[in-house]
């Protein structure tokens, strides 16, 4: 391809291969793709694709579990990992400029120089890139605390699919003039533009943590201790549970010696003085004991800290080994709803009889019931799928919502009705027509299409 | 469908089924790193292998390139959270492109060299010594080396012929250590780590070849200062048969003799060295405070750990024979790697890995001068030896 050059498009069958996939179950090979360095070579191609009536298919490190990037329809990767220089930093504005490439972690390093950091953290960010964090609007551990990508992108510059190059947002903390079409860009999914640069607010990193891990016998203690930890007026920066499906799983593999309970729940405060965060460490731990934990563990040094997340931290992988598929779903809901929500989840396992570890972000309602199976046996595979239904109808009933933080991609596209009303709806593909009249730009994703 | 991988073991087949692709070993294949090419990265190679497996494609030269475009550097399976053997599934696929004649032609000259003059550069066997200290060349010459010794010095092809300063070294500090040694002199021969990592069926039949003759030597203990000797002997030759004595690689060797007080440092310089861990030393065979002891015992010099160690080095891109299938790339992962270096301010970084070496100084070179600095690259008994006491 003339506009790129030789060495940065390719269709050979390694490359197609291992563009074919994300982190999720889907699959499917492009035919093609290319690696851009500058705005200009999007514009350009962007241009191309929209004469040819070509798919093109943004992508970041490919970590997605929603099917974000899988080429449905073939047509061309646009793989945006070579557009990764970090353009600025600015602690005095409190903002950094990036290139959509750049690493979560390379970012995260270049911040700890100045002791500021990127509050929405991935469980992927060693490997998953900042325009993939924000086309997908990621959230993370810290969500209850700190918010999700959206709370940090001030501004974007965004390749339209008739090769326009659109500037969003401002380098300022406030800004209402006019529309807010970052906040449209935001978690679109590759489906209006490509971004090209991002401005993002960073925030000063809290120097001290404090962390307590506690066990309960029901999942249901688990819920009100987290319920009412959110009403404590304590906002922990992470509250995590782990069902006993996960308890088990880590106790086999990962050799922690877990107490093998129906839940354990993590918490941690961050803030600048150890007395802050031990203070309301203290006051969740009160919590804790009110609703019947009964080991109550709390971390007295880095390490120890270290130790309490250790199982947080190796549960994703411990769920891949059980079996050879996984649906990594991330329903969410109003935080009131958790424990209902749980109690959900248990009956959704048992009516369908399939493994679903649960773990979650509780304090802001996001949780990962984890489908585990063996795609081979077509059974298996089948009751998965009826469960995820089941899953998905559970949470739109408590008022909640598909996707906390994974995204609608592929994988939820189907249900987008369960939640939106038909209004909502056509406004979103109203929108993606406006943007893309001939349905180039990541086409077949968030249920776009009449 | 079970026939077209059987060359898998059903452990590597299981474990390409429960690649959960999620691009965690994106983050440290050094190969993606620097080329940020999925296909080069191990998710890549297990996404091929799960369609091979499938069977809606079969193994062929076009796939080859993916599996013989990686170091070797294992740092796949420290980073996979399935549990994936990245770095194990590669070198059994590479056995089978082997087999079906698959194998990138550039790397034939490496299996070529071996089986013509012994050893990987194609070197005349007699200039192996050349570079020898003179009372032991002349020694070596004349046949006078001992027949049998308590320690057998095991050189490698990469400082018999192609380093200047790693042999004279090495055998400097034997020497400084009292250590009764013998080499094979003109009788050494290449390891056969390389026509391992083509995938070659030849490596066993070599290595049992080379256990034969080390075993004439009589030697209780064998000591190389070649990481990947050390590997090949201790971990893949057990495999084959018993060679009948230990295996050390020089680091073991000189912590031990600095233990005993046997050597001792006086260093003139200082300056601020950092390590590298070979891969081969590194996460191949947990060999990581050894040399860090050494240097550490030497006095006036200040050490610096890069940031990314142990099992989380980076590896310099030297191995799995990526020197001979892609240089430019190779050297292209050690100018990564000598920057890693140079942001903890290093002014000397010190390998214990001739191939390290040899590959790290490419990518320093490849660095504009006034990035670079000064940096120099070392093995470590260059290193020693310059601190000994005299």
């Amino acid at each position: 391809m003339e506009i790129v050059g030789e060495e940065n498009f390719t269709d050979a069958l390694i490359d197609l291969i291992s563009y074919s996939s994300d982190a999720s179950e889907h699959r499917h090979r492009p035919d093609g793709a290319v690696w851009p360095k500058t705005t200009e070579q999007v514009s350009e191609i962007l241009n191309l694709a929209n004469e040819h009536k070509f798919p093109v298919i943004p992508r970041g490190a490919g970590t997605g579990l929603a099917g974000g990037v899988v080429a449905e329809r073939g047509g061309i990767v646009m793989d945006m990992g070579r557009m990764n220089r970090i353009i600025k930093i600015g602690i005095e504005d409190r903002l950094a400029v990036v290139q959509p490439g750049v690493v979560y972690d390379q970012l995260a390093k270049a911040l700890a120089h100045y002791g500021f950091f990127f509050p929405p953290d991935p469980a992927s960010g060693k490997a998953a890139t900042l325009g993939g964090n924000v086309a997908t609007n990621a959230g993370g551990l810290k969500g209850a605390k700190y918010g999700t990508t959206r709370d940090y992108v001030l501004g974007l510059a965004v390749v339209l699919p008739d090769g326009a190059v659109l500037r969003t947002g401002s380098k300022c903390m406030k800004s209402v003039s006019g529309f807010d079409l970052t906040r449209l860009f935001v978690g679109s999914e590759g489906t209006l533009g490509v971004i090209t640069e991002i401005i993002l607010k960073i925030n000063p990193k809290p120097q001290t943590t404090s962390a307590s891990s506690a066990a309960f016998d029901s999942i249901e203690d688990a819920a009100k201790a987290i319920s009412e930890v959110m009403r404590s007026g304590i906002i922990p920066s992470a509250l995590e549970i782990l069902d006993d499906q996960c308890i088990l799983a880590l106790n086999r593999d990962a050799d922690l010696g877990l107490p093998e309970v129906a839940a354990i729940v993590l918490a941690e405060t961050d803030g600048h003085t150890r007395e802050e965060t031990n203070y309301q460490i203290d006051r969740i731990i009160d919590v804790f004991r009110r609703n019947n934990a009964k080991e109550i563990k709390r971390a007295q040094s880095a390490e120890e800290t270290e130790k309490l997340w250790a199982a947080r931290k190796s549960i994703g992988g411990i769920l891949f080994r059980l079996s050879y598929n996984m649906l990594a779903e991330d329903v969410t809901v109003p935080i009131s709803k958790v424990p209902k929500m749980l109690k959900a989840i248990q009956a959704i396992s048992k009516r369908h009889n399939v493994l679903i570890a649960t773990l979650g972000h509780l304090g802001d309602g996001n949780l990962h019931p984890n489908i585990i199976f063996d795609g081979r046996n077509p059974g298996e595979r089948a009751r998965a799928a009826k469960a995820t239904d089941d899953l998905f109808r559970a949470a739109i009933e408590l008022g909640g919502t598909l996707t906390g933080e994974h995204g609608i991609g592929l994988a939820k596209a189907d249900f987008m009705p369960l939640e939106h009303s038909t209004v909502a709806i056509k406004v979103m593909r109203n929108i993606k027509t406006l943007f893309d009249p001939n349905n180039i730009l990541n086409p077949g994703k968030m249920g776009l299409e009449i | 469908m079970e026939h077209v991988t059987s060359f898998l073991k059903e452990e590597y087949r299981e474990q390409i089924l429960k690649c959960s692709e999620c691009g965690f070993c994106q983050a440290t294949c050094p190969l993606f790193l620097i080329t940020l090419r999925p296909a080069y990265n191990t998710r890549g190679k297990m996404m091929v292998l799960k369609e091979v497996i499938d069977g809606t494609i079969a193994l062929s030269q076009e796939l080859a390139e993916t599996f013989y475009a990686c170091t070797a550097c294992q740092a796949c399976t420290y980073s996979c959270p399935s549990g994936v053997k990245g770095h194990e599934i590669i070198e059994a696929v590479r056995k089978k492109l082997y087999e079906e004649g698959s194998t990138p032609v550039p790397l034939f000259g490496l299996r070529d060299s071996i089986s013509k003059t012994g050893n990987v550069f194609g070197s005349d066997r007699e200039q192996g010594i050349d570079i020898y200290p003179p009372p032991l060349r002349d020694k070596a010459k004349t046949g006078e080396m001992k027949k049998r010794a308590e320690t057998l010095l095991f050189m490698g092809c990469l400082p018999s012929f192609m380093d200047m300063k790693i042999i004279p070294s090495f055998i400097q500090v034997m020497d400084g250590g009292v250590v009764d040694y013998t080499t094979l002199g003109t009788e050494e021969g290449c390891c056969g780590f390389p026509l391992y990592l083509l995938g070659s069926d030849k490596f066993d039949s070599h290595a049992k070849k080379v256990i034969e003759r080390i075993k004439e030597t009589g030697a209780r203990q064998l000591v190389t200062p070649c990481a990947g000797c050390y590997k090949t002997f201790k971990h893949l030759y057990s495999e084959i048969g018993d060679m009948g004595l230990e295996i050390y690689h020089c680091v073991q060797c000189v912590e031990k003799l600095i233990k005993e007080g046997r050597i001792r440092f006086n260093w003139q310089e200082s300056g601020k060295v950092t390590y590298h861990d070979p891969c081969d030393l590194g996460r191949a065979t947990k060999l990581f405070e050894e040399p860090r002891n050494i240097l550490k015992s030497i006095p006036g010099l200040e050490y610096v750990e890069m940031a990314e160690n142990r099992l989380n080095a980076r590896c310099c891109g030297g191995g799995g024979g990526m020197q001979a299938f892609k240089p430019d790339l190779a050297v292209a992962m050690a100018a990564a790697r000598v920057r890693d270096a140079l942001e903890v301010g290093a002014e000397v970084i010190v390998s214990a890995c001739p191939a390290c070496k040899d590959n790290l100084r490419k990518g320093a070179r490849s660095i504009p001068k006034q990035e670079r600095g000064k940096i120099k690259i070392m093995d470590v008994t260059e290193l020693i030896a310059k601190a000994l006491k005299r």
